[in-house]
């Protein structure tokens, strides 16, 4: 893996091309300032979190074929797994105690703007910005943030469409950029477009972002009785890929993709191959 | 720089023009492409270049230019360039230490909220683009990547029309130099402030570049046409001129529609 220039795929099982073992293969290679959403109903959390570990799990050496490839929903990660690997989390009321903001700081006290000075002193203690020689880079920090612009951290654009702190979401996701340009890290981050009464923050954390994948759920909607999509359990939407020292990005070709997700397996799939077998048997009956 | 688009807009870097503010506007797309077209543009004419460029990172830039022939570094070397990383600043201005932040005022303070206008944005424009006795350059050039992060940084719409204005007056009419803009839009958005910024922008614009994905979806050989609009004013009559081309293989395609309103 070349450092610096990391870029995350997903894997696409297209029945054209369908794989020997019939399973998905996730290759992984990560943009040093991959910034990646997805919004979804509340039930789809869960196959975000998947994404998540799918993308940033810690494969040892001898896996490194079968990188983030088994696991199970039902089941938590084993602990042996946390000792075994190097990790900082964030939880704000310890956080407040531990390592209180400078007062000189003009910003007002909120928790994503403590949430940037952890990542900031995160990146800075552990090297990932270079600036310690000393320290030798063997890795690059994956960082993952769950629920931003929910009232959990603070904001009140999930709860009104007039929200006091409509800039928070925004300013965030510019300063996060800029820690992760400077240094060796990427970010994954849920946002819960479905709650976000105002558009028009979801339009600008678009243009802030390198890639905005939306995952949308079939479940409340005339879709889940559809019998074209049956098969799937909601829609994979690529609104937006990186395109980081380049004139262009390399789009892709397929554009409609679907997912299945079960207890052991999650599979996106092209959706025009299922609009072609619905219509084939029809065709000739 | 796209030989092509030159061709297009009967522009050449041996003669620039002077006093232009040139619009940028992207809709379905990716517009960026046009700003590395005139950040090379520019150099390449011999002006004195100030790049506000508040997206990505420097290097990225730098990586696009060399790749269009023209080295950012060099051109920061010579004094050429003044190139403001806004991410960078950004990161100066919220984690930077108290002794530094007592020496000159950052060009983004109105983001920590001590300021609501841009005036510290346009104080550093206008202090690198005022010719000093020795510069040799021809006219200066302001160059904006992406207008409508200001709003998502916490600008209003009129503090970043008055920026825009200000840079004009000094920039365009005082200095005779140009102005060249990005600025996304989309038919059916819902970000009032930045559409409002964008017509307003509109009608102030001397040339509009305006890229669009193409209606009909996505394609693999054509990603989308640019259409371009010149406002000449001359007298009590505006003329508009459009054509259209396709972005991929710059083949053009003919739709020129010029019309004329009469004195009104």
């Amino acid at each position: 893996m070349q450092l610096g220039t990391v870029r995350v795929e997903f894997c696409v099982k297209n029945s054209h091309y369908r794989m020997s073992t019939g399973e998905p293969k996730l290759s992984s290679k990560y943009y040093n300032v991959v910034l990646l959403e997805a919004y979804t109903s509340a039930e789809w959390e869960k196959p975000l979190r998947l994404l998540s570990i799918l993308l940033f799990s810690q494969a040892s050496p001898t896996t490194s074929t079968k990188f983030g490839h088994y696991y199970d929903v039902s089941k938590t990660m084993s602990p042996e797994l946390f000792q075994s690997i190097k990790w900082h989390s964030f939880y704000l009321p310890e956080e407040l105690s531990l390592h209180p903001l400078p007062l000189h700081l003009p910003c007002k006290l909120t928790p994503t703007r403590q949430l940037l000075q952890s990542i900031q002193r995160i990146i800075y203690q552990e090297g990932f910005d270079g600036s310690d020689p000393q320290k030798k880079l063997k890795n690059i920090l994956r960082i993952g943030i769950q629920s931003l612009g929910s009232m959990l951290w603070g904001d009140d654009i999930c709860s009104s469409d007039t929200p006091e702190h409509i800039h928070s979401l925004t300013k965030f996701l510019y300063v996060l950029r800029g820690l992760l340009r400077k240094s060796l890290s990427a970010c994954i981050i849920t946002v819960p477009a479905h709650l976000i009464q105002n558009k028009a923050i979801m339009e600008r954390v678009t243009n802030l972002s390198d890639m905005v994948v939306g995952l949308e759920s079939f479940i409340g909607s005339e879709r889940e009785t559809n019998p074209l999509y049956k098969d799937y359990h909601g829609l994979v939407h690529v609104q937006q890929i990186p395109r980081l020292n380049s004139l262009i990005c390399d789009v892709s070709d397929t554009k409609d993709l679907a997912f299945r997700l079960k207890r052991k397996l999650f599979t996106i799939e092209v959706r025009e191959t299922v609009l072609f077998h619905y219509l084939e048997p029809k065709r000739w009956s | 720089m796209f030989t092509e688009l030159n061709e297009l807009l009967d522009a050449s870097p041996q003669r620039p023009e002077t006093g232009k503010f040139t619009l940028l506007r992207d809709t379905r797309t990716d517009g960026s492409f046009l700003v590395h077209h005139f950040l090379s543009f520019y150099l390449r004419a011999g002006c004195k270049v100030c790049f506000v460029a508040l997206l990505q990172s420097f290097s990225h830039y730098n990586i696009v230019a060399q790749k269009l022939g023209v080295s950012l570094t060099a051109a920061k070397e010579r004094g050429q360039l003044v190139f403001l990383e806004g991410l960078k600043s950004c990161l100066d201005l919220l984690f930077g230490e108290e002794e530094k932040q007592s020496g000159q005022p950052s060009p983004l303070q109105f983001i920590s909220e001590s300021a609501s206008d841009l005036k510290a944005l346009f104080d550093f424009v206008r202090t690198f683009l005022t010719p000093a006795g020795s510069d040799s350059w021809k006219g200066p050039v302001l160059l904006v990547d992406d207008l409508s992060v200001l709003l998502s940084l916490g600008a209003t719409p009129v503090a970043v029309l008055d920026f825009i204005h200000y840079c004009r007056v000094t920039v365009c009419y005082q200095l005779k130099g140009n102005i060249v803009v990005l600025v996304h839009s989309n038919e059916d958005s819902e970000d009032e402030e930045n559409e409002l910024i964008v017509n307003s922008l509109c009608h102030h614009s001397d040339l509009i570049l305006w890229v669009e994905g193409l209606a009909t979806g996505f394609c693999k050989d054509v990603h989308g046409q640019v259409m371009h609009r010149r406002a000449r004013r001359g007298g009590t009559c505006w003329c508009h001129t459009q054509r259209c081309l396709q972005a991929q293989g710059w083949a053009r395609r003919a739709a020129s529609a010029p019309w004329e309103m009469a004195q009104g």
